[in-house]
């Protein structure tokens, strides 16, 4: 019996080499072909060492390129070898699952093949900013969306729970630019939208993680209607704190104590 | 490793993520190996193995558990451990399951008390239990939102919430188990009370999973898929277990935010900030 070909999806994080996972370290080395999509230098430097026939994708995209056709040429070229009965371990920045279309894409296009295909987690941007930021998701809740998504779906929230903004820097923008889209007019609505919900004074976070080991992440704090003086860029991620803590429901509480006696008691007979 | 050194004594706080040694950084292992005292915080003896391997120094932070307490005395005791070792000087590695700021509630009090009295201490990222069920489920957070709640605040504290974005509520097993209690019994009455919550919400024949993360590399991840309302007889269920619950259909762009949106962005006349 022949081994079914393969497909790894790993990610790098963001430290060029030192947010690496053994295991995502070892996907990439045992590998027969090595794709991958990272656009930090240092980063796509080590890579390249890392396997004899590492490959960037990064040519699939060029500035005004719709996003769609950028992302199935990765895959089609991501699944190519396993047709030729070779493994394959593409790596993506950050965590490959979150933000990226290709790689789950890739990952469904395979098994529907008949191949293996898993995914190894990594350290994610929201990862550092719970490190950075010293916040502890699961305290208040936690709700993540991406900036224009939050605007242009309406997005219901609680301002009582934390609210993660993600692209805050690309409001509207939907082809792929190698550069910086600061869109003040687009921050002003975003701010009116959230003075709704939050009063003006209610203190934000502009963050940016680290790129590279010796640059610190850029954290900016500020009020809430001075966002827009803030310096941002596309990498640039909107965190705002809880206004209060949500009361509690009294009879519900009652009910949860209620259901969790009668587990300590079935445990005890 | 450690930023704007102000005193001798400092603080790194660490997460081993959940692979015994698989998903540990290597910015994690560097300050491991490097710190003069290391604490630790880890349910399986696999993974106090291996960090005992990088410093023999390693303490266990277990013995601050007393059964039948509530949590925050136990974490009182781990942060006053650590923090004292801070104020003799060492530089100090603390290091916890998973990722070090997601529910766990000694790592970040640490840190802001050692920061507090002057000392240089910060937190690393590390593999948090969401980055595991993203890559085991195939969930891309991005694409339609993502809240994470944990299962028993989500029922005590109500608060709006939008049911087209994915929901994501850990402990969902061990609902209204605030104390370290003996044995690992899941509250099943618990998960009844939170799916008839659910079904105000959505359909009962909506998906959902229970999922556990691989805790070993030979073992893999459990996950259960059922409709919404079968969620109270499901088997398997763990105090670990977090429930995942997919987005409804999303609703579609509001045709004139968006198009003032990319108006907005066409208007932006360059890179450059003013």
């Amino acid at each position: 019996m022949t081994k079914r070909p393969s497909l790894t999806i790993v990610g790098t994080g963001f430290l060029v080499a030192g947010q690496v996972t053994p295991e995502s370290w070892s996907a990439i080395q045992v590998s027969d072909r090595f794709f991958f999509i990272v656009g930090e230098p240092a980063t796509r430097l080590w890579l390249e060492q890392q396997h004899p026939r590492a490959e960037s994708l990064h040519d699939v995209f060029w500035d005004g390129r719709p996003r769609q056709p950028a992302y199935d040429e990765i895959v089609a070229r991501i699944l190519a070898p396993l047709h030729q009965g070779l493994d394959v371990c593409a790596a993506f920045y950050g965590h490959a699952g979150v933000f990226v279309y290709s790689s789950h894409e890739a990952i469904r296009q395979a098994r529907a093949a008949g191949f293996t295909a898993s995914m190894l987690p990594a350290v994610s941007a929201e990862d550092c900013l719970f490190a950075d930021l010293e916040i502890d998701p699961a305290r208040d809740g936690c709700q993540s969306f991406e900036a224009t998504d939050f605007l242009a779906r309406k997005r219901a929230f609680d301002p009582r729970s934390g609210l993660v903004l993600w692209q805050i820097g690309a409001l509207g923008v939907v082809h792929y630019y190698h550069r910086d889209l600061w869109n003040r007019d687009g921050l002003d609505y975003l701010v009116e939208v959230l003075r709704r919900s939050y009063p003006a004074d209610h203190p934000v976070v502009v963050y940016e993680h680290m790129q590279l080991p010796v640059c610190p992440p850029l954290i900016q704090r500020t009020a809430l209607a001075a966002l827009p003086r803030c310096t941002i860029n596309t990498h640039s991620t909107l965190w705002v704190p809880p206004v209060a803590k949500a009361p509690v429901d009294e009879a519900m509480l009652a009910r949860i104590r209620t259901s969790s006696l009668h587990r300590l008691y079935a445990e005890a007979v | 490793m450690t930023r704007g050194r102000t005193k001798v004594g400092s603080l790194t706080v660490v997460g081993t993520g959940y692979n015994v040694a698989g998903q540990v950084t290597p910015e994690a292992r560097s300050c491991i190996e490097a710190a003069e005292r290391v604490f630790y915080l880890l349910s399986d003896s696999a993974t106090s193995g291996w960090l005992k391997t990088l410093n023999v120094k390693a303490e266990s932070l277990h013995d601050c558990y007393r059964v039948g307490e509530p949590g925050p005395q136990a974490c009182e005791r781990m942060v006053e451990r650590i923090v004292l070792a801070v104020r003799a000087g060492a530089d100090v590695c603390a290091v916890f399951y998973g990722h070090p700021a997601v529910c766990v509630a000694p790592g970040i009090e640490s840190v802001r008390r050692a920061r507090t009295e002057g000392f240089a201490a910060q937190l690393l990222p590390a593999i948090s239990f969401e980055d595991c069920l993203f890559a085991d489920l195939g969930v891309d957070p991005g694409s339609s939102g993502r809240l994470m709640y944990e299962a028993t605040d989500f029922l005590v504290r109500p608060r709006t919430f939008d049911t087209t974005a994915a929901l994501i509520l850990l402990q969902a097993g061990a609902i209204g188990l605030v104390d370290f209690t003996a044995g690992d019994q899941p509250n099943v009455a618990g998960l009844a009370v939170l799916t008839e919550v659910l079904l105000r919400h959505y359909p009962p024949t909506h998906r959902v999973a229970l999922y556990r993360m691989s805790q070993l590399p030979i073992f893999p991840p459990r996950i259960d898929w059922m409709a919404l309302a079968d969620l109270p007889s499901a088997g398997g269920l763990s105090v670990v277990s977090t429930l995942f619950v997919p987005p409804l259909a999303q609703r579609p762009f509001d045709r004139e935010v968006f198009s003032r949106l990319q108006q907005m962005a066409a208007n932006v006349p360059n890179a450059s900030h003013p």
